[in-house]
This record gives C-alpha cells, structure tokens and sequence, in this order.
C-alpha cells in the first residue's frame, strides 16, 4: 500500500472536512482520486479506521466515513 | 383506579393480535429503560413525531456495522433512553435456534441491554433493542462467547438469509442453509466492513415458494428450481380426487399458464408452459413432484420502496446447478457487486442502477448472455434490448 496516497486521502479529508459538511459516502472519496484503483483507495479507508484516524458513522441505513476527530461527541451515558 | 400514563398506546393492546405495547410494559417492571422507551413512544404519538435522533456510533472494535446508534431527543424527560442503541445479531441460518442458544442470548441482552429483542428484523437477524454506548464492546464480547457474530447494517452487505430449506422442507431444490452459511463466511469483510454505495441483500430460497421472499426484498435473489417434468404419480392423483379434491376447479383451473389439464381421473402436464409457480405441486405433494434435474435461478434488483419505488427481482441466469464451494454463484455476486460498486450513486440499489443504465449494460458488465427467460416481471414481455451490432449481425 502506498503510503503517500495514504497521506494523500487523509489530506483530502482534512481539505473537504474545513466547511460544515464533515461525513463523506465511500462513493464521494473514491472520486476524489478519479486516477487510481477504487479498490486501493477502500483498503487505504478501511487501514486508516482500523489506526482510528477515520472513523465510520451510519444511520443505521447508510454509512459515512469522517475524520475521528469530527465524530460527534455523546451525552453523558446512562445505565441499562 | 389511577389513571394510565400511556392511553394512546394503551390502545394498541386492544386489538386481536399480541401487542408490542404489552412485551415492552412487562420488560418496563424490571427495566428503567423499558419504562422511557414506553414514556417516549406515548409522547411520539401524542405529538404525532418520531423522537430518536438516528445515527453515530457503528459498531465495535473492527466493525462497521451491526450497531446501529441511537439517542433519544429528550434526554431531559427520558434520561433512560438518552443512547438507545441497536444492536444486530446474525441470526443462525435457516433461524433453527438451540433453546440453551436463545436462552444463552436473552441472558446476554438482559445483562447488557434493556432485555427487549425482535425476533426477527426484516434482514433476519436477531435485533437487540436498546443498549447504552459503554454496554456495546462488553455485549459483543459476550455475545462472541456464545458462539454469535454481529450482522450488516449501513452501507455494506446485510446478513444473508435463507429459508428452513432441505431441514424442514420436502420441496428444496436447493441447499439453501449451506449455500447461505457458506456466502455468509465468504462475504465476512463485506459484511462488517461497509465500503459499498448502499446497502447490499443475498436472500435465498430453495424452492420457488419463495419463504424468505427473496425476489421482493434482495438485490441478489437465489431461487431453487428444477429442470426436466413435473413427476406424477397417477395413483395418487386419484386418490387426492378420491378424498374430495376437486382437482379440475382447485389444480388445474387456478394454474396461471392453463398447462395442466385432468384427462378422466389422470393428469396432464405441458410442462414446456410451466412457469413453476409451485400450486399444483403445493396442492398434492403426494401426487406432483420437482423434476430431478435441481438447481437456482439467480435474480437481481429486487427492493423495497425507499428512495424510489418497489423492485421486483429480475432472472439474470435461468438455471445455476448449485454444488459446494459455490464459486460459480460467489464469482458472479462478485462481479455484480464490482460493477455496482464502481458505476451506482450514492444510496442507489443494483435494481435502481439497473434500471438507470439498461440491463443490456449491466449484462455485459457481468460478462452474462441475454436469454430469452429475463423477463422484467412474470409472464409480461421481453425487456432486453440488443446492441446494435447484435441487430446488424441477426440482419445479415
């Protein structure tokens, strides 16, 4: 894996995470590098939730990937 | 008498059937959290809107799915249900349960949870409703004790399901257990680790009974069928005529091509029309079976109205002979899922993509020949458009 297409998506990331809008589809982050391999740039997304510097977020439905340190913080939790 | 705090929901016990209402008052006497739940709901009526904030967290460590996060809007009034989390068990193929294996898992969710389940979410899997954020690691550990895993949610392959099959029913065609259990291992990282445009179903049925409805509710439908007649056994044809069967009015009148027909007390079949809707074999299993020529036929597109409208799984490959290690069938989910994967929109199905770009496009993606058998709904016209250069070809 390539490590500077790795520091390349988590620049992009920081770059698209700079406005309001902080969740991205896998199909939106795939485009921003329309030159190389989609299945490349899925196993870099995947490497970098597992190094906790990405993290997904869902509604259940859908999935979104942000940058960890956007990821909402939670209330205070309570006990079952 | 002291009045009742939820009256809108008290309504819903009412009626014929068993209530929810009913399950989650029972779980309220020994769970707090099952006292909001219900404080919540009666409110969401009252105010006639939904009161969960949908979304966040995902899963456990390694997971992107089978948690499904979500929080309470009025934390102030229902402090219990602030994190209401879901959590999505893949339920056992076939859904054949040991009872110490349910007990095993109610244990698990009344330790961790607010001890309500759904048994079973449309996907199939086992649904655990309501945990809190620190609850979710320990409950999948435990959970991975018991000899569970998780199941898909979000954009990623959802759990595979399939019918009671060849354990409980005479007229598989198909081992719908193993090939599931089989696509279920085989697909692990797409099942837990969502990197795909929406969600993904395999559904599979091992007669065209259709028990789990794949051709209504999964992008990738897999149906058992049979090649070759219709085996009769005259004698018992009789002798169902014998016990009060009307068989011309109750078989062969309601068969949707007209392809039977009762000659004296003998049946006949033109088994060249037969669109293998299962009636007449499902009427007198004793009399009709399969032909023994056994396999599936493989459809795609099918869903459920979201973004747009209801699909109907449509026939790619008439007829798959279907033997373990199924590489024919996991090489073609494959290419299927690539081709999607590669040109679908954001929360775009196959069946949506399909519709979008033609069907003549997604064949020779998958590298599929068009065959006379694709029909774009049962017993309606040919929906495959050629290429110009097959037209030019036919020509000469």
């Amino acid at each position: 894996m390539s490590e500077g297409l790795k520091a390349s998506v988590v620049e992009m990331f920081r770059g698209k995470s700079c406005g309001d809008k902080k969740m991205f589809y896998v199909r939106d982050i795939t485009r921003w590098f329309p030159g190389e391999d989609r299945h490349a740039i899925q196993n870099i997304l995947k490497e970098l939730i597992d190094e906790e510097v990405l993290r997904y977020w869902s509604s259940g439905s859908t999935t979104f990937i942000m940058l960890a340190e956007f990821f909402p913080k939670e209330e205070g939790p309570c006990s079952p | 008498m002291a009045e009742s705090k939820t009256p809108l929901l008290d309504q819903l016990e009412g009626g014929k059937w068993p209530s929810f209402v009913k399950d989650i008052k029972q779980a309220a006497e020994k769970k707090p959290m099952a006292e909001d739940l219900l404080q919540q709901l009666e409110l969401s009526y009252k105010d006639r809107i939904g009161h969960w904030k949908h979304g966040g967290i995902v899963g456990v460590k390694g997971y992107g799915s089978g948690v499904i996060g979500r929080y309470s809007d009025r934390p102030d009034l229902f402090p219990n249900v602030q994190a209401f989390h879901t959590m999505r068990v893949n339920h056992p193929t076939g859904w054949f349960y040991k009872t110490d294996a349910l007990r095993h898992l109610c244990d698990v969710w009344d330790k961790h949870g607010s001890g309500l389940m759904n048994m079973h979410g449309s996907t199939g899997d086992a649904i655990l409703l309501g945990t809190t954020t620190d609850h979710i690691q320990p409950c999948f550990d435990d959970l991975t004790e018991a000899g569970f895993d998780l199941g898909g949610s979000g954009s990623a392959l959802r759990t595979p399901s399939a019918c009671v099959g060849p354990g409980r029913c005479e007229w598989a065609c198909i081992d719908s257990l193993d090939i599931c259990y089989n696509v279920t291992m085989s697909f692990q990282d797409k099942i837990h680790r969502p990197m795909f445009p929406y969600k993904f179903k395999i559904k599979v049925s091992a007669c065209p009974n259709d028990c789990v409805a794949s051709i209504a509710r999964a992008d990738f439908s897999v149906i058992g069928t049979w090649k070759g007649d219709i085996r009769i056994d005259q004698g018992e044809v009789e002798a169902y005529a014998a016990s009060g069967l009307d068989i011309q009015k109750e078989v062969c009148d309601l068969c949707p091509t007209k392809c039977m027909e009762l000659d004296g007390k003998k049946i006949k079949i033109y088994n060249k029309d037969c669109t293998r809707c299962m009636h007449c074999i499902n009427l007198m299993p004793k009399a009709l079976r399969q032909g023994e020529e056994k396999g599936a036929t493989i459809l795609v597109g099918g869903k459920a109205p979201i973004l747009q409208g209801a699909l109907l799984s449509w026939v790619i490959v008439p007829f798959m002979k279907l033997e373990p290690p199924y590489e024919e069938l996991k090489d073609l989910v494959l290419r299927i899922q690539d081709w999607w994967d590669e040109y679908g929109k954001s929360r775009e199905r196959l069946g949506e993509l399909i519709k979008r770009l033609g069907m003549r496009v997604f064949l020779r993606a998958v590298g599929l020949p068009a065959v006379p058998q694709m029909v774009k709904a049962p017993r309606t016209n040919p929906y495959v458009f050629f290429w110009p250069e097959d037209i030019k070809k036919e020509v000469k």
